[in-house]
């Protein structure tokens, strides 16, 4: 109670009419409509403890097994393609977090869409021109989430990152609503997913979409708004303590920094912030003890200057409970601020450091996370090597969203809680449902498991009945598959057992092996499986149906 | 008035047409699961028995005890995208009605006062407001109007205003008030049912989500037939472990509320015709069978959408009230075949209303205020609130009369017997009590004389309990009595024979020293009426 559900500025983004758009001045400035603060909701804590692993960030000894690499890939991109096994297995874990990091540096950001640059229907305009732009504007922003989650399958690291950081610089689309800004402030977490942090703090405040949700464009000199500069400080920077206890900073601080950063608008027609000195308060500031005429760049060196280790600790905690697991291990997020810190506030050391070190590839941390919805969709296509049509993407899209993440739309500031948050009894049985839509092909893509078949287990064996789907179930859940709730299949293998006897090996391995086959053959002739036999896809679709639905395939 | 007496007469709806014969429903719906995974082809029987099924044995316990008695059900019917208030309650005499919509009045509308008629398509629903049993709010709204869909959806599911929303929904807060301790010890249905759409906002707890959403009937078929419960016995100690028993506990939860959903809408039937294409009359009609199934919900969440009525109103507005007033009528002919009608209350609500003036395209605008229905008997039938004042408009729309946390607090209040203290606390504020129901229907869930047959059984104290707990209960009449304690695997662990008791309330201390720490059900079952409640057993 009391809580803001979302940061709202009143408007809704498919709301359609009476909604009258930011008012807009003769210089074409967005200056918004009344604020609405929001308050930040604590994310949930209901954790547990940290994972309790001894190992630090020194990197892993030993060269990657396959269960590694699919432990890096599940985590920091979207799932583990059946392919990438052959490339990575026996190699050094620096060798893939290198590799990784390197490939998402040098990969070009995506040219803006079409409709990037067009401008807002300024204070001039018709309320029909307003409304055509608003309608325009709500198929853009369907159109370039879709976009997003396809570069989630093609791009891994980076866009990870991307999604990793949307959860830390929080806006929403309810708010600042237009699909032009939206792009840009994804496209802004794409530049700095694995750039230099400083920078990163320096672009976000000066983002349109930021600018407009944590109402930047209200805070002008003699009204200054505090919405923003409290989140930079709790929330996006240093947080409210630092690691030793003590407060970071006060509320005289986050009064004078609000003041420090007044002064900017977004431009309705180059949709890009702008600075007006005549709404800067360039008086003198004190903030955390320093007095200075400080302005945006100025006041933004400052907090790294008196708070840089708060700043690192907090920034790196977030990276952990990302992509290691939802209580942060301290001693390991020490190790990592010291690191960002040496570097200068640099991520991709760090972020190379983490995805290499034996902490991260202790197996106490693997299958230890839940996925997000969008996660569990995208990785679900990665993992099958199923391509998705748009329609496809859309359904998956809309899923993601009933199961509460909806793509540039976090609850509230403090983004998604995520983790146990994500399961409920409604959203459980709703992702069973995304997998079987998937399955299906609905939206018209075309499921072919055939190549997951032929890549996961040689396609020539001909006891592979008894060897394929194990290898489906292991490459579609991060738990051991002897550790699985498998019902027991009394019933005999089909066919004809006596000239085709099921072989011994098969009668003395552990009990999941023969329950797999059978769930798996459905009846068959173990002896006539094969992934060229009719029917073979329909058989490979309904066990990977069957195997979504166990709930150890929410984990990561 | 047992559900049980009565042979499953399928009298035409559409959703049992659908279902072919009525005692191969069962059957029906497992073979139809089987198809959609692909394996039936040719399977053979190997299929079936891949199929995990071993819960399946304890459904007719676990049906049994999911078969609580209710004792009053909220159905809550949603218009989606903001109903036009003035075309459903028509203003009939009012020229700055006529005056503000040139092609978009309505002008033979169905006269249900001197002032006021109901839109022509509304037949059913006019009928019902002549017997007394349809009850109108005028101009129901809040303080600081939203006008956007979602945050206005946000404020009426939450009960926020136009300044703050919760992030948990009033009746989620209302269920967490009634069962505190669902988040560690489910009941074996779930406690709201919203049909379609995903995690329902309205019914988050503060805690845990109180509710469960279902797409369709087909999916609820699908989790019966795979319903398995794991096991979370032999999990490793390491955090994956930890991980795979949270998981696999909430998958078993769903697998109850499942086969408690499946078992109800199997046992259940309908009494009445639906008509059909009718969306809202295909989901009612599925609360009709569930809640005549037994299914203990006491809250369903059904809903229209198409509302958002900005061009070329006429037309489409109409066919939303006709599928309202069809669906409703139908409902409340349903459950009024054999008394269900008696403990159900259906409330609507809509995000707004509209703008008073048509817009150009024969369409009308995001409004405020609208009229708010309530259907049934205990309802006091007529208008009430203050009338829409057409000459006093703010930016052309309607200023609110009634706050909508008004109706909610009655609701609380009368229909589930909530103290005022709670009601408040459930919606942050006291709001002044509106007159919406009929004498005698105010009274609490505790002593509910009114509703014949009924037994109710007070939350266990304490709870957890340690060695022993004291459960009270009501009888509304004289009759045999018996009290029941269930382990979670659905065994029967005591039970005592309470005699022939007189009606009233009483209270009995039953030893728990001899139980495992656990999970428990507690059942008192009284003249053929069952009431159950959860008890923690912890040392």
């Amino acid at each position: 109670m009391g809580m803001h559900r979302r940061s709202f500025l009143g408007l809704g983004v498919a709301a359609g009419e009476t909604n009258a758009p930011p008012m807009t001045d003769e210089l074409g400035f967005v200056l918004g409509s009344t604020p609405v603060a929001p308050e930040p909701r604590p994310k949930s804590r209901k954790r547990g403890a940290p994972l309790g692993i001894a190992a630090g960030l020194e990197a892993h000894a030993t060269v990657l097994a396959e269960a590694e690499v699919k432990h890096v890939l599940r985590r920091c991109t979207f799932g583990a393609a059946p392919g990438a096994m052959d490339i990575w297995v026996g190699r050094t874990a620096q060798e893939m977090a290198d590799s990784l990091v390197d490939f998402a540096l040098a990969s070009p950001l995506p040219d803006p869409p079409s409709w990037a640059n067009e401008p807002i229907p300024g204070r001039g305009s018709t309320q029909d021109e307003r409304r055509a732009y608003r309608d325009l504007s709500n198929e853009w922003l369907l159109e370039f989430r879709l976009d997003w989650m396809a570069r989630m399958r093609t791009e891994g690291l980076r866009e990870r990152m991307a999604l990793v950081w949307h959860n830390h610089f929080v806006t929403g689309v309810s708010t600042y609503r237009y699909a032009v800004f939206a792009f840009r402030y994804v496209q802004m977490l794409r530049t700095y997913a694995l750039g230099n942090l400083k920078d990163f703090v320096y672009a976000v405040g000066k983002d349109p979409a930021m600018l407009i949700y944590l109402n930047g464009i209200q805070n002008e000199a003699g009204a200054p708004n505090e919405n923003y500069a409290r989140e930079l400080l709790e929330l996006f920077t240093m947080g409210q303590t630092a690691p030793d206890g003590s407060a970071n900073y006060t509320e005289d601080d986050i009064r004078e920094l609000a003041r420090a950063l007044t002064g900017w608008l977004v431009s309705g027609t180059t949709l890009e912030a702008v600075f007006i000195q005549s709404r800067h308060d360039a008086g003198e500031k004190t903030i955390f003890g320093q007095t200075g005429s400080f302005g945006y760049d100025s006041v933004i060196d400052l907090l790294f200057e008196q708070r840089g280790e708060a700043i690192a600790h907090f920034v790196c905690r977030h990276l952990y409970e990302s992509l290691v697991y939802a209580e942060a291990d301290e001693t390991l997020v020490s190790e990592m601020a010291a690191l960002l810190m040496a570097s200068d506030f640099e991520l991709a050391p760090v972020i190379r450091a983490l995805m290499a070190s034996a902490h991260f590839h202790d197996p106490e941390g693997h299958g230890a996370q839940i996925k997000a919805p969008v996660e569990h969709a995208i990785a679900l296509t990665v993992e099958t090597a199923v391509q998705p049509t748009p329609q496809t993407l859309s359904v998956l899209q809309r899923t993601a969203r009933l199961n509460g993440q909806s793509l540039l739309d976090p609850p509230n500031v403090a983004g998604w809680p995520g983790h146990h948050d994500w399961i409920n009894t409604t959203t459980l049985p709703f992702r069973w449902f995304v997998a079987d839509a998937l399955m299906s092909g609905q939206g018209g893509t075309d499921v072919d498991l055939v190549p997951l078949a032929e890549l996961l287990h040689d396609a020539s064996d001909t006891e592979a009945a008894f060897r394929l789907p194990v290898r489906i179930v292991e490459h579609l859940i991060p738990a051991p598959v002897e550790l699985l709730d498998i019902p027991e299949i009394t019933d005999d293998f089909g066919g004809d057992l006596v000239n085709f006897p099921v072989p011994a090996w098969v009668n003395d391995a552990p009990p999941h092996v023969r329950n797999l086959a059978k769930m798996f053959l459905g009846g068959q002739p173990w002896y006539e499986w094969s992934p060229y036999v009719p029917g073979a896809n329909e058989r490979l679709t309904s066990f990977v149906r069957q195997v979504s639905q166990y709930p150890e395939h929410q984990l990561a | 008035m047992c559900h049980s007496d009565h042979n499953p007469g399928r009298r035409g709806s559409r959703l049992a047409d659908g279902r072919a014969h009525a005692h191969d429903h069962h059957t029906w719906s497992r073979r139809d699961f089987l198809a959609n995974v692909g394996l039936t082809a040719g399977a053979g029987t190997i299929a079936l028995s891949g199929l995990p099924v071993r819960s399946f044995a304890r459904t007719s316990m676990l049906q049994e005890l999911a078969s609580v008695e209710t004792d009053r059900v909220l159905v809550i019917l949603q218009l989606s995208g903001g109903n036009d208030g003035l075309n459903t309650v028509v203003p009939y005499r009012n020229d700055l009605y006529f005056n503000g919509r040139p092609s978009l009045a309505i002008q033979n509308s169905l006269a249900i006062s001197d002032d006021y008629g109901l839109h022509p398509d509304m037949q059913g629903l006019a009928s019902m407001f002549a017997e007394g049993n349809m009850g109108i709010v005028h101009t129901v709204g809040y303080p600081e109007a939203d006008l956007s869909h979602f945050r206005s959806t946000d404020i009426w599911m939450t009960a926020g205003d136009g300044t703050q929303v919760p992030d948990t929904g009033w009746a989620g807060r209302y269920l967490d008030s009634e069962f505190p301790e669902y988040g560690e010890a489910p009941t074996s249905y779930p406690l709201a049912v919203q049909l379609g759409g995903g995690a329902p906002l309205m019914f988050q707890g503060p805690a845990s989500q109180m509710g469960m959403s279902v797409q369709s009937m087909a999916l609820f078929d699908r989790l019966a037939a795979t319903a398995e419960l794991y096991s979370l016995e032999g999990l490793p100690s390491s955090r994956l472990g930890g991980e795979m028993a949270f998981l696999r506990s909430v998958a078993n939860d769903s697998f109850f509320f499942a086969e408690a959903i499946q078992t109800a809408s199997d046992a259940g039937t309908n009494q009445a015709e639906y008509t059909a294409p009718n969306p809202l009359a295909e989901q009612l009609s599925a609360v009709a069978r569930l809640i005549r199934g037994g299914l203990g919900s006491r809250i369903y969440h059904v809903s229209l959408g198409g509302f958002d009525t900005h061009a070329g109103q006429a037309n489409t507005h109409a066919t939303l009230l006709r599928y309202v007033s069809e669906a409703v009528t139908s409902f409340m002919a349903d459950l009024s075949a054999d008394g269900w009608a008696d403990r159900t209350l259906v409330m609507s609500f809509s995000e707004f209303g509209r703008r008073v003036g048509q817009n150009g395209s024969a369409g009308t605008d995001h409004g405020t205020a609208a009229p708010l229905f309530l259907f049934g008997p205990s309802v006091k039938g007529g208008l009430s609130g203050s009338e829409p004042d057409l000459a006093n408009l703010v930016n052309g729309n309607l200023s609110f009369g009634t706050d909508f946390r008004s109706v909610y607090s009655t609701v609380l209040n009368t229909w589930f017997g909530l103290g005022a203290g709670t009601t408040a606390g459930i919606l942050g504020a006291s709001f002044p009590g509106l007159d919406l129901f009929e004498s005698g229907v105010g009274t609490g869930i505790g002593d509910a004389p009114d509703i014949p047959g009924s037994v109710t059984l007070a939350q266990p104290y304490p709870n957890p309990a340690r060695d022993y707990v004291d459960l009270s209960f009501s009888m509304a009449q004289s009759s045999q009595a018996r009290l029941e304690v269930f382990d979670m695997l659905g065994r029967r662990v005591q039970l005592v024979d309470l005699g022939h008791r007189a009606a009233g309330s009483a209270s009995i201390r039953l030893d728990t020293s001899s139980l495992t720490p656990g999970n428990y059900l507690t059942r008192i079952t009284a003249g053929g009426r069952a009431a159950t409640s959860s008890l923690i057993v912890s040392r």
